[in-house]
């Protein structure tokens, strides 16, 4: 900056400050307290009040002197005081009437300072206007409603805008290749857009100034660019502080916690992702310094914050963290993530729904007795799946008329209650079936899941009546479980039950109306439930009486793909048979046991079940053969 | 060759600078003009108000002594030529309007020259410029500057009644017939009814609201002055009337004194006057005020 530069902006200044020491001083004559006049009154009570004081309790002062009171009590002094007055009442005069009014007002001004006075019982005409000044201060605004800011900070705050102004105009300063300097000229050059005279003060800006510093601190080198550091920490700001002031005008506490949770414990994660998130793409995610309205990175945290004050229980510490991590990789792969809002809300109304309703539905499984599989422990990896599938299938999760329709949380709720005891009628279902699950493997059922409701919302998730019990997935899952259930000897480990879910969903992808029947919510009618638990039980049963354990794992896995594919190929026929495949299974089992030891390995099992059981659901006198005559042949075509 | 060019540059902006300031100085000696009526006004106000707070006043003592009036007529002489002409702003302006009303109301009252008329004329008009550019009490800043334009109607219409009143009994030495106490509780009513605009545009603790209930409740003291005045028989039925209204608008405005038809008001929290959660100094009057009226009508024949 020249000199003539400098000239001009200190006249610049003294001209900007002048004309806001002015307009302080106007706002603060306006509003001025005024003491206001009050309507006219006499002063004095009405006459009928001082005669019936006069007529009782003060009759002495209005008697003949020479009978009024008693020698030496308290009112002997002013016995007969009035007497004459009162004497002159039948002339019906005003001023007459207004004399004894005043000595009645005085005898109880006196008599309400006086602890032995005889009429304190008849006190209350005091007048009323006491204390006069703070009486009638009539005040411009209401209590809490003046908008105006202390004139200290008004002005204050003019003076701090003039001096980022002139950090803006000069490049030099804090221009230095330190990182110092690098975060604290993008801090000020992010608070370009800020009303430091007329906002409310706030301890945020401290904040994001310390969570930048420890970033830095960090990151040896410096992430992305002065001008979209800056424009990231402005975004930033401007984003919490807009959620704080809302929080504040709700006059929610508990919003107004969270979201100071939030900045102690989260801000420097969400600096420090945002800033390695958008520093190859920074347009994309910050728009530029002059674009108004909200950016990819405004929306995505609008979103997080929403959910912070939703549920600050559930969205807190590293989970909300992580959270915004994935949500902003994922809109980082596709933008229509923060999408337009349909019906007032704001850019970021999916996210921020998906967010609430995942919470929710998890919240509420915590909540149930018994409480559900999938607890609140597994909502940053839900929420990181659904956001990374919604990303990779926007056009189809994604209804650009109502951006609040949510497919993968509708298919969270199927999958809650596919396990639930609701669906099964078992209480002690989920205490079974939580043996058997890693968080890691919940987590792989989640993602399954998501990525088939991608393929196939319409089939999977509406069902009959948009009836979440008598949707497909619901019912899917629901088969699953009943076999699980039914599997004594644990054959299924958890990862064989997440397999065993990936073949359940292409089974029914290839044959969607014909191994479900939705017109009943009856999971243990399902072909799908029956068909696996005929196998798990088959399989059973065949330890049980000391058969050879060549059944478990992978093989079991591709014996039930087996069978489902078989009757997937003639469901009429297992309409008409429904025990077609125990009897198969417990042929073939006890044969590999017995006669055919030596013949029946694993693979020969597997090989042999699918021939044999497709020829029996055609046609089941063929079971009548003997288990040499029944398994040969198919061993021999196998071969 | 430079440091001409230089300064003459220096000079050009130095030149705008002060062209600049210079356009501050008409808004701001307007402003500092409002600010003196401000304080000509708040100084009136207090010594008329104090007229009535102490129970040793003589009855002359009722008349605003002629300092305060000459301070209510500065009032009206910096607004009309300092403030009006030269204040830029709207709110600006809407203030000293209010303070213009205000004080013509208050000349009116203490017209001793035959001018109340005109005062109250001036106070009317004055009011009603106001009244225009509040918009019907939406504009968002000089809330209590709007409110007292709607309320000077009401407390001008009051103020002819009281004279008129005063007029009776001070001058002519003698007590209101039937009629003249009819056609005065008359004119007090409408004046409540004119104040009573208030409750509509504003809500029950503003402090504009407040001055205004308050201003009603002592009209509705007059009233039953004027009525308990009539000889040799007051209306019974009108006094019941006033009794019940007064009643009834301090519990519907003045809620934190508890006051209910069927109890007192609590004025035990208007001592602690430091306490955060005590009423507010005029709930405290309104409270006083109504125990005054309510200790009348213990006197008088109970009402049905």
């Amino acid at each position: 900056m020249d000199y003539v530069q400098i000239v001009l902006f200190a006249i610049q200044a003294a001209i900007r400050l002048g004309q806001k020491i002015l307009t302080v001083f106007e706002d603060e004559t306006r509003d001025r307290d005024l003491i206001l006049p009050m309507a006219e009154t006499t002063g004095l009570p009405p006459f009928v009040v001082a005669k019936h004081f006069f007529e009782n309790d003060g009759k002495a002062f209005v008697q003949p002197p020479a009978t009024a009171g008693q020698p030496g009590g308290p009112v002997s002094v002013s016995a007969g005081l009035y007497f004459s007055l009162w004497n002159r009442l039948p002339e019906n005069n005003p001023d007459v009437e207004r004399e004894l009014c005043t000595a009645y007002l005085r005898i109880s001004a006196l008599s309400a300072d006086d602890p032995n006075a005889m009429f304190r019982s008849f006190g209350g005409s005091q007048p009323f206007y006491d204390h006069t000044n703070a009486l009638f201060v009539v005040k411009q605004w209401r209590d809490g409603t003046d908008p105006k800011r202390h004139p200290i900070q008004r002005i204050g705050g003019t003076v701090v805008e003039i001096a980022l102004d002139f950090v803006k105009a000069d490049p030099t300063l804090f221009g230095g290749a330190g990182a110092g300097e690098h975060i604290t000229r993008a801090f000020l050059l992010s608070l370009d857009d800020i009303d430091f005279a007329e906002t409310p003060p706030d301890e945020l800006l401290l904040d994001i100034f310390q969570a930048s510093l420890h970033v830095l601190r960090d990151q040896s080198g410096a992430l992305i660019s002065d001008e979209h550091l800056a424009l990231l920490l402005s975004r930033v700001t401007a984003t919490l502080s807009d959620d704080v002031k809302r929080a504040q005008d709700s006059g929610d506490p508990d919003k107004l916690r969270a979201l100071l949770r939030f900045r102690r414990e989260i801000l420097q994660d969400v600096i420090k992702t945002s800033a390695a998130t958008v520093a190859d793409q920074a347009s994309y995610f910050l728009g530029t310094p002059s674009s108004s309205g909200q950016q990819l990175l405004d929306g995505v945290l609008k979103a997080v914050l929403g959910a912070v004050q939703q549920e600050p229980d559930l969205f807190s510490g590293r989970a909300i963290a992580d959270i915004y991590a994935a949500s902003l990789n994922a809109v980082g792969q596709n933008a229509n993530l923060i999408f337009p809002g349909a019906h007032g809300g704001g850019r970021e109304v999916f996210l921020a729904t998906l967010f609430s309703r995942v919470a929710t539905q998890l919240a509420d499984g915590a909540r149930a007795t018994p409480p559900s599989l999938f607890s609140p422990d597994l909502l940053r990896d839900v929420i990181a799946t659904a956001v990374d599938v919604t990303a990779d299938n926007a056009a189809v999760l994604i209804n650009a008329n109502n951006p609040t329709k949510q497919l993968l949380a509708d298919a969270l709720q199927r999958i809650l209650l596919g396990f639930s005891p609701t669906l099964h009628q078992d209480q002690s279902l989920p205490a079974t079936l939580s043996t058997l699950f890693s968080r890691q493997q919940l987590n792989a059922i989640v993602a399954e899941t998501f990525a088939a409701v991608a393929n196939n919302p319409a089939a999977l998730l509406q069902g009959v009546g948009n009836e979440a019990q008598r949707s497909a997935l619901a019912q899917l899952i629901g088969a699953i479980a009943t076999a699980v259930s039914q599997d004594p000897h644990r054959l299924l480990t958890g990862d064989g039950i997440v397999q065993l879910l990936h073949i359940v969903l292409a089974a029914f992808a290839k044959n969607p109306d014909r191994l479900l029947d939705l017109n009943t919510s009856d999971v243990r009618q399902q072909i799908l439930t029956q068909v696996i638990s005929s196998v798990l039980t088959a399989v059973n049963k065949n330890l049980d009486s000391g058969g050879r354990d060549l059944v478990r794992g992978d093989v079991l896995l591709q014996l039930i793909e087996t069978a489902i594919a078989a009757v997937s190929g003639n469901v009429d026929g297992f309409r008409t048979a429904p025990d077609v495949v125990s009897m198969v299974l417990d042929r073939v089992l006890h044969a590999a046991s017995n006669v055919l030891a030596n013949e029946l390995d694993a693979a020969g099992i597997v090989a042999s079940v699918g021939p044999i059981l497709r020829k029996a659901l055609a046609d089941r006198t063929l079971l009548n053969a003997s288990d040499a005559d029944l398994i040969h042949p198919v061993l021999r075509d196998a071969a | 060759m430079r440091r001409p060019i230089l300064r003459r540059r220096l000079r050009a902006v130095g030149l705008a600078a002060l062209a600049a300031c210079a356009g501050c100085m008409g808004p701001l000696t307007g402003t500092i003009a409002l600010h003196q009526a401000q304080d000509s006004f708040n100084d009136a106000s207090t010594v008329a108000n104090q007229r009535f707070a102490d129970a040793f006043a003589k009855p002359s003592d009722a008349v605003l002594p002629e300092t305060a009036v000459d301070k209510y007529r500065r009032v009206v002489e910096l607004v009309n030529d300092s403030v009006l002409p030269k204040v830029d702003r709207d709110d600006l302006k809407l203030n000293a309007l209010a303070l213009l009303a205000f004080s013509e109301w208050q000349l009116g009252v203490n017209a001793h020259d035959g001018r109340a008329t005109e005062h109250f004329k001036n106070a009317i008009n004055a009011a009603a410029t106001g009244e225009d550019r509040c918009d019907a009490g939406r504009v968002a800043t000089n809330r209590r500057d709007c409110g007292m334009f709607m309320l000077t109607p009401g407390l001008v219409k009051h103020s002819q009644a009281f004279a008129q009143y005063q007029e009776i009994l001070n001058v002519q030495h003698r007590f209101p017939t039937a009629a003249e106490a009819a056609q005065i509780t008359g004119q007090m009513r409408a004046a409540v009814a004119d104040l009573d605009k208030i409750n509509a545009t504003f809500p029950a603790d503003e402090p504009i609201a407040q001055y205004g209930n308050l201003q009603q409740l002592v009209i509705l003291d007059n009233e039953t002055h004027v009525l308990l005045d009539v000889r040799p028989t007051p209306d019974h039925a009108a006094l019941c009337t006033c009794f019940g209204d007064a009643t009834s608008l301090v519990t519907s405005h003045f809620k934190v004194i508890g006051a209910s038809p069927a109890k007192l008001p609590d004025l035990t929290q208007c001592a602690a006057a430091a306490d955060a959660n005590a009423p507010s100094p005029i709930e405290c009057a309104a409270g006083r005020k109504l125990q005054q009226i309510q200790q009348t009508a213990g006197v008088v024949a109970p009402c049905a």
